[in-house]
């Protein structure tokens, strides 16, 4: 195997791995080729959760490039970005152990592909503004010198890493509509195997907002573009429902856990803003049909007392 | 006017424009303004990408308007002659079209603007020196502390201009930055101003038990730190290396007792070279130093610097060059030799100091403007030069014969 196709093979979100996947293409879909994915993929979302150490592997060929990609379009068709998040989590743990065996050559070969402006000296590295800010991490903590900031490897991999998982998790790009029949059909059962939200979700709430389909929905976690608008449904859903600002934090802090990460990071502080301004303003109140507007739920709930209030 | 006008929506020229035709004043500042665009050329790089916003009342009363070339654009400042030119810092496909989603941004420059807070004592409301000196000194500390060494920005790359009133702006506009999200934007904004840094981080407390006494060791920046533990550091040698009284004097301010202040004072040197090394337990409470140190280190404690110019890219800006039309003086492109010494009651004006014009002031005014000192009494008619005029009339302070 030579360096380009371990690059490839290894990392998915490499220019070889696009490159390999758009030469080979995924091939005919069998349903083996579905079942092989589904195994990878909660295989991952196992090792994502797992407290102890997992086992890791290293690619020898271009089978995960493959799962990868069906694991996606699966998940896609799922809609549960909990399940989505702790794929990419998966997936970038095992970049980041992969990562970890990498001589400098190959190391720097495949971190300068997400980060450009990527510098080395030895075993010193340093990134430009515009990458290290791209990583969520704080400028103002970092040692910042002339647009560059020193920056160690097991830093460089968890940034790497983190990159990946939201890679992985950002399912925007996928047309739902132009997925063969076959996935579609495949990703019923697929679903059901999908870990559901942490318990603290499943809380049944004494008030009458929280334990609506629509809020269950969206603490479960919405996609990126919704999760502000999320933030505020919530918000306002624990400050109707009577939860103390703590419990709401709490709530909320789960919440922007079980977002969908991808490009664009969502800060807890974010959320918490949204919180703290609800609080603030205890007047406002919940809207189903802006929740149907802004996406965040599909239809309106069944038995919701405030759609019926406004229906009858 | 002119009505050889070739903006493209010409004809959705706002009713606010005949207002502004409305007094004399107004009429003799149009007339003014125009004669300035017929002499001088507006230059915008990239004006075909850029979206133009214009105002006769507000400083923005229409917006999403594009042109094709720098022509176009002058013709319309002297047909139209607007009080207040803005454009967009973004580049867009379709600068003129609407909602904001349908331009299809491209990329932005960078935009830092800093403004004077205005809430000292003795304000001047005509010309305040105090606030003009302020931010000009905070917008030379934002390019030194901070854009240069720090962010390592270009300085062909980095103009500053006058914003033709009280503030300052700065225009970066490397490639490299021009795709940085809002979100990253704001972490540059953030890290100039440092009002939420947690000052903490960049300290570790140890605790050793030695002969069964426990001793606590604190580290913090060294010489070998960056960044904002760099700026720590040189601020707390700064304060160090102060003459005695001004030691004593900003070490009790900081909250030491005077025989505190005294005794670091004896040993200052040793603490320096300690502090150098990253021991920061060589000082009595080093959070006190640290926590004075916060309050003027970032940018922003005495000037307001506007994050939403920085970090929402749909926002439009001055475009350098142009005139103010609250002041009548010129939003003014600085080289950084000019910023070091730059008075924009001197070097910004647009308009004839030897010209006059007689006017009467609305209540009594002492300012000091193009190089003299102008004492206006209320409601007295005074014959006063062009430029100092059209500060007048622009803040609505002053009233023709």
């Amino acid at each position: 195997m030579d360096l380009q196709q371990k690059i490839a093979y290894n990392y998915f979100f490499s220019r070889q791995a696009r490159q390999h996947l758009s030469e080979q293409g995924l091939g005919t879909i069998a349903n083996s080729d579905l079942e092989a994915a589904q195994d990878f993929c909660l295989r991952l979302i196992r090792n994502a959760q797992a407290k102890v150490p997992f086992q890791p592997w290293v690619a020898q060929d271009g089978d995960e490039l493959k799962w990868i990609a069906l694991s996606r379009m699966l998940l896609s068709q799922s809609a549960n970005p909990f399940a989505a998040r702790l794929f990419g989590e998966g997936l970038a743990k095992l970049c980041a152990y992969r990562l970890g065996l990498e001589d400098p050559q190959v190391f720097t070969a495949v971190l300068t592909q997400l980060y450009p402006t990527l510098k080395t000296d030895g075993d010193k590295y340093a990134l430009g503004i515009a990458d290290y800010t791209s990583g969520q991490n704080e400028l103002v903590y970092a040692p910042l010198d002339g647009g560059k900031i020193s920056i160690d490897r097991e830093a460089l991999v968890e940034m790497a890493s983190k990159h990946a998982a939201s890679k992985a998790a950002d399912l925007s790009g996928i047309d739902k509509t132009a997925l063969p029949p076959l996935i579609t059909e495949f990703a019923t059962n697929f679903t059901e195997a999908l870990p559901s939200s942490p318990a603290l979700m499943m809380r049944q709430f004494e008030g009458k907002f929280l334990n609506q389909g629509c809020m269950k929905k969206i603490l479960a976690g919405v996609g990126e573009g919704k999760r502000f608008y999320g933030s505020m449904a919530i918000a306002i859903a624990c400050q109707k429902d009577g939860l103390s600002k703590e419990e709401a934090s709490a709530l909320m802090r789960q919440y922007v856990t079980n977002c969908q990460r991808s490009s664009h990071e969502f800060r807890e502080s974010e959320a918490l803003a949204s919180l703290d301004w609800v609080y603030k303003h205890p007047g406002i109140n919940l809207s189903c049909r802006k929740l149907l507007q802004q996406g965040l739920i599909d239809k309106y709930c069944d038995g919701c007392p405030q759609t019926r209030k406004k229906t009858e | 006017m002119e009505n050889n006008v070739v903006a493209k929506d010409a004809a959705e020229q706002p009713a606010v424009q005949k207002e502004f035709e409305r007094t004399k004043e107004h009429e003799f500042i149009g007339r003014h303004f125009q004669q300035f665009y017929k002499t001088h050329q507006v230059n915008v790089p990239s004006t075909s990408m850029r979206e133009f916003g214009f105002g006769y009342e507000k400083k923005i009363d229409l917006r999403h308007k594009s042109f094709q070339s720098q022509k176009e654009l002058q013709d319309y400042f002297i047909s139209k002659v607007p009080l207040y030119a803005s454009y967009s810092a973004a580049f867009y496909e379709y600068p003129a079209a609407r909602p904001m989603g349908a331009k299809n941004f491209l990329k932005a420059e960078l935009i830092f603007d800093l403004d004077a807070n205005q809430t000292h004592e003795g304000h001047n409301p005509v010309m305040c020196p105090h606030c003009q000196e302020t931010v000009r000194a905070d917008v030379i500390r934002l390019l030194e502390d901070f854009l240069f060494p720090d962010f390592g920005f270009s300085k062909e790359e980095t103009t500053v201009n006058f914003s033709g009133s009280k503030g300052y702006h700065v225009h970066v506009a490397m490639e490299s930055l021009m795709q940085l999200s809002s979100t990253q934007r704001d972490q540059l904004v953030e890290y100039c101003a440092g009002t939420n840094v947690d000052f903490n981080r960049f300290f570790t407390l140890q605790k050793h038990v030695i002969n069964h006494r426990s001793i606590e060791v604190i580290s913090g920046p060294s010489k070998a730190s960056a960044g904002w533990a760099k700026r720590i550091l040189d601020r707390a040698l700064a304060i160090l290396a102060l003459p005695q009284e001004d030691f004593i004097a900003r070490f009790k301010q900081a909250g030491y007792t005077k025989k505190q202040a005294e005794t670091i004072f004896a040993n200052k040197d040793y603490v320096a070279q300690q502090l150098s090394e990253g021991r920061w337990s060589a000082i009595e409470k080093p959070d006190l130093l640290v926590a004075e140190i916060a309050k003027t280190a970032g940018i922003g404690r005495n000037v307001s610097l506007d994050r939403a110019v920085t970090t929402d890219m749909s926002r439009l800006i001055r475009i350098p060059d142009t005139l103010h039309g609250d002041t009548g003086l010129l939003a003014k492109t600085l080289s950084l030799s000019e910023l070091s010494n730059f008075d924009p009651t001197n070097s910004a004006l647009a308009f004839d100091m030897k010209k006059t014009e007689k006017v009467i002031a609305l209540d009594h005014y002492d300012f000091y403007f193009g190089g003299s000192s102008h004492v206006l009494e209320k409601e007295k008619l005074k014959e006063v030069p062009l430029a100092v005029a059209m500060l007048l009339l622009c803040k609505k302070k002053a009233l023709l014969l």
